[in-house]
């Protein structure tokens, strides 16, 4: 191990110091180059949504540079009698919080279970439970469709919030399982000795030691929930049930894809709640991807 | 020295007691709080019921509320409230006026965003069994619905209704939802495909506005002398023609060679895909771009960003009646000419040729209201409805009374001069043609990025084996 050691030492130490300045300059830059590529679309979007109404798309050109800065694109958004996009967000929300209770009380149950509960053929279930994130969901849409139909929920929040979990809980499963594992079951066990059932454990030990993971599974639902566009465009037919990623899209169609600034407009005001959303739970995504080895 | 305590008001007052504190206050079975029974449902118990509440009361509250009388009559489309306010008031309107009109009746309208999700929201809905009394059907993707049963043969109905005159419609667009004798839609408006210029760049450049009849090497030749590039530049700044890599546009170039896309019964593409006119007029299209340079390839249009024939960088485009709303919007001046023939002495008129884009409504199979259904057809295709529809210049009317109280200004006239030209698409008629016009759009790619490198004989001949391949599938 040692016998690296004198090459290094032989360096001197401000030609060393250049060095790591310039490593630390040049991975800043990459690092600035990315960020600014990332934020460039984020940026276009914001920056178009403040264009006059009738401008045409704008080039890198005019992009900073418009004919005035237009706020009241908002307000016209907001205003636009025939898109109640306040109800839209109302639906979101609703849907939103439904499918992450909904997630949070399943998949911990469920992975509390496969963790922590001795029975025959657990680890062979947990594989198989596992398979179904093979499945893709387009394979599921025609039946799950016909089965909402079926139960009459189609265009009510029942209809909107049940099929999600049925969607993904195996990952929010495999994430909860793979940090439940990682408690000590000293823990357990003497909850067990104090008299403790597996409920009251997963209750009082598992749950308050996992909260980081929880919070995790719930920013991903959140995340997945809010932005999905498919199922509820499926799941809904009346104006009053669009959820704001639907309502968007009827706010384009509404426009013939043409008036730019306005759609732009219409979806910086849907997308900003999930950016808030994500600053403030960043941490909670990169403990995710670290957990499941899984990006979201 | 001892540590000062803390007020009770600061943030880092000793965070576990407060938690305790707080916790003990609110949740009567945490641990630290000694009661004599267990409360380990009560917890979990408190979540679910606030779920099947959540539920219960979203499901409910939902529901319809109409009088128990009441007859739905749902209509689906693709289109949602239009941005003229206009517009919204007369949807609105019509709605009023046809529940007016039929007592006891509530029109509800289901609108499918997202492009491309309404063939297959409406087919799924139809294998679930929910499917709307009336849908708004597309001629591009008609075949899918008409072959599959999903639509109900309007004959019955129009035989047996005496104030119904199927005469009043353009032919050429009754013709979209016609399998032999049966017919599955009436026409509610319509396009042809035509050549859009921009009069103030011919204006500019000294050049002759087009007529009828003009010819592929007209066209090549004010191409030409429209497209602007200054010496030294990489690409030029204003471009004789605008192109898309749409089939459903560049197709009709093959048309106007007197070539065509598949075989007259829709089961083959070899032999006419990749037949010697369709070569020709790929070989066309491609050297505008290749070789004249007098239109943007698709790397020019990608570093555009925008619509070169709006914002006045292209002379020439090739478009429907819809494009007109966005062009008066932009303060554009345009004329409207058929597309330029091939030009072969004996043959000129054949060749011309352009296809219809519509949309009509029809009744489905599953409808168990199709009388009720059928009222509501004739009434929004009806002259009084439509004439007022029309108006915002959005399509042509497919009743043919309404359509011509717009004639006498140029550009409609040109527009109807062109209908007895109109073909349906074949989306029409061949339920996969959607997926073979994907395959052609690969192909347009594929040629273009290959520059020449590629022979427009054998991209063809590679397509159509996979066209076929997908025809052949059952």
């Amino acid at each position: 191990m040692t016998g690296n050691m004198p090459t290094r030492a032989r360096a001197s130490p401000a030609a060393s110091r250049v060095l790591r300045a310039l490593r630390t300059v040049v991975v800043y830059a990459l690092l600035l180059l990315i960020a600014l590529s990332t934020a460039l679309p984020l940026v276009w979007m914001v920056c178009t949504s403040l264009h006059p109404p009738h401008a045409q798309l704008p080039t890198m050109r005019t992009l900073f540079a418009p004919d005035g800065w237009h706020w009241d694109n908002y307000s016209y958004v907001f205003t636009f009698a025939e898109l109640p996009i306040w109800r839209f967000a109302v639906n979101s929300v609703l849907v939103t919080a439904g499918v992450v209770l909904l997630q949070l009380t399943l998949c911990s149950l469920a992975a509390y279970g496969f963790a922590r509960l001795q029975f025959r053929g657990r680890d062979a279930l947990f594989v198989v439970f596992l398979l179904t994130m093979m499945v893709p969901a387009q394979v599921l849409i025609v039946p799950l469709f016909a089965l909402v139909r079926h139960l009459g929920w189609l265009d009510t929040y029942g209809g909107l919030i049940v099929p999600y979990p049925y969607l993904s809980t195996a990952f929010g499963t495999f994430l909860l399982r793979q940090f439940f594992v990682g408690i000590p079951t000293s823990l357990d066990d003497a909850a067990r000795l104090d008299g403790c059932s597996d409920l009251r454990i997963f209750w009082h030990v598992i749950l308050p030691a996992a909260k980081p993971a929880l919070a995790t599974l719930a920013a991903f639902a959140f995340i997945w929930t809010w932005t999905d566009f498919y199922w509820p465009m499926l799941a809904t037919s009346s104006t009053t049930m669009r959820t704001l990623e639907v309502g968007l899209s009827v706010f384009k169609d509404a426009y013939h894809g043409t008036r730019w600034p306005l759609q732009m407009a219409a979806a910086v005001i849907v997308l900003a709640p999930v950016l808030l959303f994500f600053l403030v739970m960043q941490r909670f995504f990169v403990k995710g991807v670290v957990l499941s080895g899984l990006k979201g | 020295m001892p540590k000062p305590k803390a007020p009770a008001c600061c943030y880092r007052w000793d965070r576990r007691a407060r938690d305790t504190a707080w916790r003990r206050s609110v949740w009567p079975c945490h641990p630290t709080r000694s009661v004599g029974f267990p409360c380990r449902w009560s917890c979990l118990a408190a979540i679910w019921a606030a779920t099947v509440v959540l539920f219960a009361a979203a499901a409910g509250g939902c529901a319809r509320e109409d009088e128990p009388s009441t007859t739905v009559l749902r209509v689906a489309n693709w289109t949602g409230p239009d941005v003229e306010p206009g517009l919204v008031r007369l949807e609105r309107q019509f709605r009023q006026e046809f529940e007016a009109a039929h007592p006891g009746v509530r029109l509800q309208m289901e609108q499918i965003p997202g492009y491309g999700q309404y063939t297959p929201k409406l087919l799924m809905m139809h294998v679930a069994g929910c499917m709307p009394d009336v849908i708004h059907l597309d001629a591009s993707a008609a075949a899918v619905f008409i072959d599959n049963g999903v639509l109900r043969d309007l004959t019955p109905l129009i035989e047996s209704d005496p104030q119904f005159d199927l005469t009043q419609y353009f032919e050429p667009v009754v013709e979209v939802a016609r399998r032999g004798s049966s017919l599955y839609a009436i026409p509610l408006d319509f396009t042809p495909m035509m050549m859009f210029y921009n009069k103030r760049l011919f204006d500019e450049a000294h050049v002759a506005y087009p007529q009828a009849g003009w010819t592929w090497d007209e066209f090549l030749q004010k191409a030409k002398a429209l497209t602007v590039r200054p010496a030294g530049a990489a690409r030029p700044t204003q471009y004789g023609f605008y192109f898309e890599n749409w089939m459903p546009l560049w197709v009709l170039w093959l048309w106007t060679n007197g070539a065509d896309v598949l075989d007259p019964d829709g089961r083959r593409a070899s032999g006419y895909f990749d037949g010697p006119q369709s070569v020709e007029a790929v070989e066309f299209i491609v050297e505008l771009m290749t070789k004249h340079r007098v239109a943007p390839d698709l790397r020019d249009s990608a570093i555009a960003g925008t619509d070169l024939f709006r914002s006045g960088r292209a002379a020439m485009d090739l478009k429907g009646h819809w494009m007109l709303l966005d062009y008066r919007a932009d303060g554009l001046d345009v004329g409207v000419v058929p597309l330029p023939v091939r030009g072969r002495e004996e043959a000129a008129e054949r060749e011309r040729a352009t296809v219809v884009y519509a949309a009509g409504l029809a009744v489905t199979a599953a409808s168990r209201q199709s009388q009720l259904a059928w009222e509501y057809v004739k009434f929004m295709t009806s002259r009084d409805v439509q004439v007022r529809r029309v108006a915002s210049g959005l399509a042509i009317s497919g009743n043919k009374l309404a359509a011509a109280q717009f004639a006498g200004t140029p550009i409609e006239d040109a527009f109807l001069a062109e209908v007895a030209y109109a073909r349906p698409p074949w989306g029409a008629r061949v339920e996969r043609y959607p997926f073979l016009e994907e395959l052609g759009r690969e192909m347009m790619e594929d040629l273009l990025h290959a520059r020449g490198t590629l022979s427009v004989a054998e991209a063809l001949r590679r397509t159509v084996r996979l066209m076929d391949a997908a025809l052949a599938e059952p």
